[in-house]
């Protein structure tokens, strides 16, 4: 991954409001040099408000917008080192695959046609549409529209490639195809990228860093591994994977751990390390059901460990995941992986126990 | 929805047929009667058809009539196409609500109170600016530039309404400054909505009678006020023979319209598609 | 806003303003002054002499308007005449387009194709063919005759009748489309699942298709209704001296009488009968213009 620490592209407190009502508040993220950023969230959350003020088609309410180091804030669309692939592709019907292609290099008075005819091959031959140079739009699949596109947004060598959901109109299958093919060409030409999407599982394939969004707000930023292992908040935790989480009070503080109690659980939880946080603070605490082991006897701890009946097991092929109904009426998941064929398999009404190491656990302060 | 309810759609559909095509038939079968009564057979004859390519009057108006038709046409398209990109394009701005009533009331407004109002504008222009001089091809041009303007623009702007405008958005992505977008790529996506546009401009200016007839001047007699006036003087075959010859040209223009966008579509599905 | 902008906006607007909302002032006060024998032929509003200003408003021409009943009887006869054929109109027209909405894509633009066409050729000649149709020496009339049906011919040309007729046949277009529109946008799972609940066609018809085609009837009969009221060439060619309505008298008005002032008034009080449709239709056309 070629990426340096040199901020490639800024964005100051940046806020959007529509008819008084914010779309995007006080947003500021810095995205390095030839890294692939994602800016994921829920349906609303302003994610394609951001990228459209990226690119410039809506104007910051407030706040700035820099590219290598210049302010592009009042700059318009036409005249940003910014290019952008749309979600629904965009690509001009009336026009061939390569006239699509050449259409950004044609804006340009500093290429003669020669030099154009090259690029628009180059490009194709990096996307591997060099055979449907003559088509129309209508003629192509969508797989391959989503080549066209990609090959035109990047035409004009942008400092910086916006893509707007850029799997959303390919159905499943394509689509992690496509990922791993998209990434392959961002890698290779090195443009900073920033995209958008609401899928967990696409940001966390195709991007090095991630942002969570929420209601306008940056939750979170970080690796797809950090993001995953150490949600901050209850949002992010819930937002992306599927996870467990238990009202607990801090009971007992120590440098190297602590024990937390909850009113759903028996035994106290007990997790690494000290918390920020004084005796008696009410927190979340956050476990994800693959950490979560489980067995038909009760475990040789005392920490970290629950029991209840087995209420419902959705099998997904390679594993399956356990609904474990407790005392309390909270009901917890766990994964267990379907490695044997004819194992003694526990089922529907079984008494269970789970457990988990105290590395697991995640204190989630808000 | 059952067999019975497509039966008899059917049949009203024919009916609805008979009742719109069997009038323009008769029109032109009496237009090759020998007798110059209308509504009684007396023989095969085209004898109307060389009495109407005699008849200088007729063919005068004819061409003034097909002239302003074709300018004011090619002048509301332009209007038109302005000002559907102000109401689908353009968000809201002062004066809206203005400005989409201006271009819905024409549609509707009765031909009597346009072409009144638009006579006295014309007269009052004369006396206080002393422009237009005098009334003719240019105010008769005026007066339906203006009214099929607000026809262009309905047929416009349903067409801009559905164009995807990420479109426009692309292109000035990818460099391309307000006004080439505009011509580069919303004018040929939106082309064929131009041209029906200006054939319904083409038709409704050929067409009118009520409005030229109150802003028309002396020597400025368009096709439609001929025609009234002699068919006031009573039936004749030589209108039949006229209406032959319009209804010749307008079905064979619309059916080749009709054909070329069929062709074009059928052209663009050639190949399987996933959408 | 650019400059760019402003400039693509000022030019149909300044256009329209001009020819389209101007002329409207003009004709209403030209409705307050006196006809003169001059050109043009009416008197001035104000009028300057011995350093004084005279305002001469002549609220005379609506006075006339309602005294002599001939103008009041016209309004509410175009009126009648105008609301009866735009209810035979949305009742021809409603069947057609919901067959041909409910027809194959290929079938239906080649009928919808159909409907439309006879728009495109003259209307003056439309109308006039109904001439010889309905007259006393007509098709119908021999026809009948020559079948023995009848000994007398009947008197159909200049009669109310032959109005509706001619309205019927010019307009059914203008009905046709936007209803034709609006049934194309209904859902049909929506009529599928009204069916699945239980509903019979018919009742499907009168509880799902007719209310969410109200839009489309609206839409048709403003177009239908508001250019009828004020119809010229149609009561003219086709009702005879027996028919009244207001377009034809306004056109009277004007040209036999050359009563320019009286015209405008008949104008004005027409346009105020109006305002009500032309406002429904406005905002049904305003959402399908903007949305
Ligand atoms: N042009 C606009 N006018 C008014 N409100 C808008 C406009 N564009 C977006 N919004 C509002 O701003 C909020 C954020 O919208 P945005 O399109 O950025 O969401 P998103 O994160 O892209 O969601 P999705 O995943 O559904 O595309 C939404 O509440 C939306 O209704
Ligand atoms: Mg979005």
């Amino acid at each position: 991954m070629a990426q340096s620490n040199q901020a490639m592209l800024e964005i100051r407190q940046v806020s959007k409001l529509f008819s008084g009502v914010a779309a995007v508040k006080e947003v500021s993220l810095s995205i390095n040099k030839g890294e692939i950023f994602a800016l994921l969230g829920g349906s609303g959350c302003g994610k394609t408000t951001l990228l459209r003020m990226l690119a410039g088609f809506e104007n910051p309410s407030a706040g700035a917008i820099f590219i290598d180091g210049e302010d592009i804030s009042q700059i318009p669309p036409h005249k940003r080192p910014v290019n952008m692939m749309f979600q629904s592709y965009a690509l001009f019907p009336h026009m061939t695959v390569a006239q699509n292609v050449a259409f950004g290099l044609k804006q340009e008075k500093r290429y003669i046609n020669k030099e154009i005819d090259d690029k628009v091959s180059e490009l194709l031959g990096l996307v591997r549409m060099q055979d449907f140079a003559q088509r129309k739009p209508d003629q192509l699949s969508g797989g391959q529209r989503q080549r066209v596109a990609l090959a035109r947004s990047l035409a004009k060598q942008p400092k910086v490639l916006l893509l707007d959901e850029p799997m959303g109109a390919l159905d499943k299958k394509l689509r992690s195809q496509m990922q791993l093919e998209v990434v392959d060409i961002i890698e290779a030409v090195g443009v900073t990228c920033v995209m958008v999407t609401h899928d967990q599982e696409e940001a966390m394939t195709m991007a090095d860093r991630i942002s969570v969004m929420h209601e306008g707000e940056i939750m979170q930023v970080g690796t797809p591994s950090e993001i995953y292992e150490f949600p901050n908040s209850r949002h992010t935790a819930e937002f992306i994977g599927s996870v467990n989480i238990f009202d607990a009070t801090l009971t007992e503080l120590n440098p190297d751990y602590s024990r937390l109690s909850s009113t759903d659980l028996t035994a106290p939880i007990q997790v690494e390390a000290g918390i920020n946080a004084p005796l008696g603070a009410q927190v979340g605490v956050a476990i994800r059901p693959e950490k979560i082991a489980m067995s038909r006897t009760q475990p040789n701890v005392t920490d970290n460990w629950l029991t209840g009946v087995v209420e419902d097991i959705a099998y997904l092929g390679g594993h399956s995941v356990y609904y474990v109904k407790l005392a309390s009426g909270k009901r917890v998941m766990a994964m267990g992986t379907n490695n044997d064929r004819h194992e003694q398999k526990v089922t529907w009404q079984d008494p269970v126990y789970l457990h988990w190491s105290n590395t697991s656990a995640v204190v989630l302060y808000q | 929805m059952g067999n019975k309810v497509s039966s008899f759609g059917k049949v009203f559909l024919t009916l609805g047929f008979i009742f719109l095509y069997l009038p323009i038939l008769i029109l032109i079968v009496f237009s090759f009667n020998e007798s110059k009564l209308v509504t009684v057979w007396a023989g095969f004859s085209t004898k109307w058809y060389g009495e109407l390519l005699q008849d200088s009057q007729m063919l005068g108006a004819a061409w003034m009539s097909f002239k302003i038709a074709f300018l004011a046409a090619s002048a509301a398209v332009v209007l038109g196409t302005m000002a559907s990109i102000i109401m689908v394009r353009m968000g809201q701005f002062k004066g809206k609500v203005a400005f989409t009533s201006m271009i819905t009331a024409p549609l509707v407004m009765p031909e009597v109170i346009t072409g009144l109002s638009l006579l006295l504008l014309f007269v009052a222009m004369a006396q206080t600016l002393g422009w237009p001089a005098g009334r003719g091809m240019l105010t008769i041009w005026i007066a339906h530039v203006t009214f099929c303007t607000a026809f262009v623009a309905v047929v416009v702007s349903s067409r801009l309404r559905e164009m995807d405008a990420s479109l426009e958005e692309a292109a000035r992505d990818l460099g391309a400054p307000p006004w080439k977008v505009f011509f580069l790529i919303t004018l040929p996506i939106i082309a064929p909505a131009l041209m029906s546009g200006w054939l319904l401009a083409f038709t409704l200016s050929l067409d009118d009678l009520v409005i030229a007839s109150f802003v028309s001047g002396p020597g400025s007699t368009t096709l439609p006020m001929v025609v009234y006036s002699s068919v006031r003087l009573g039936l004749s075959p030589k209108i039949n023979a006229l209406a032959t010859i319009i209804v010749l040209l307008a079905s064979t223009g619309v059916l080749m319209a009709w054909w070329l966008a069929r062709r074009a579509e059928t052209q663009s599905v050639k190949l399987p598609t996933h959408h | 806003m650019s400059w760019g902008q402003r400039s693509v906006i000022s030019v149909p607007y300044l256009w329209l303003t001009l020819f389209f909302l101007v002329p409207f002032v003009i004709v209403f006060k030209i409705s307050f002054s006196e006809m003169a024998y001059a050109i043009p032929p009416y008197t001035e509003l104000l009028s300057w002499a011995d350093q004084q200003l005279t305002v001469n408003l002549n609220i005379g021409n609506y006075f006339y308007l309602f005294t002599d009943d001939l103008y009041v009887r016209a309004y509410l006869s175009s009126i009648r005449i105008a609301a009866i054929a735009t209810v035979i109109c949305l009742i021809v027209a409603y069947p057609i387009a919901y067959t041909i909405a409910r027809a194959r894509p290929a079938t239906r633009n080649a009928l919808l194709m159909l409907v439309i066409l006879p728009s495109w050729t003259s209307f003056l000649i439309r109308i006039y063919a109904w001439v010889g149709i309905l007259k006393n020496n007509g098709l119908i009339n021999n026809l009948l005759m020559w079948l023995g049906i009848i000994d007398q011919p009947i008197a159909m040309l200049n009669t109310e009748f032959a109005v509706y007729i001619g309205i019927v046949y010019a307009y059914l277009p203008f009905m046709v489309l936007p209803l034709y529109t609006n049934l194309m946008k209904l859902d049909k799972s929506l009529l599928e699942a009204a069916a699945d609940l239980g509903a019979a066609p018919w009742k499907v018809f009168m509880t799902i298709t007719l209310p969410l085609s109200k839009a489309g009837m609206i839409a048709g009969s403003m177009l239908v209704f508001i250019p009828a009221v004020g119809e010229f060439v149609i009561p003219d060619m086709l009702g005879g001296a027996e028919t009244l309505m207001i377009g034809k008298v306004l056109w009277q008005e004007f040209f036999n009488n050359r009563d320019w002032p009286v015209a405008s008034a008949v104008a004005i009080v027409m346009l105020l009968l109006l305002l009500l449709p032309i406002t429904l239709f406005h905002r049904y056309q305003a959402r399908e213009l903007e949305s």
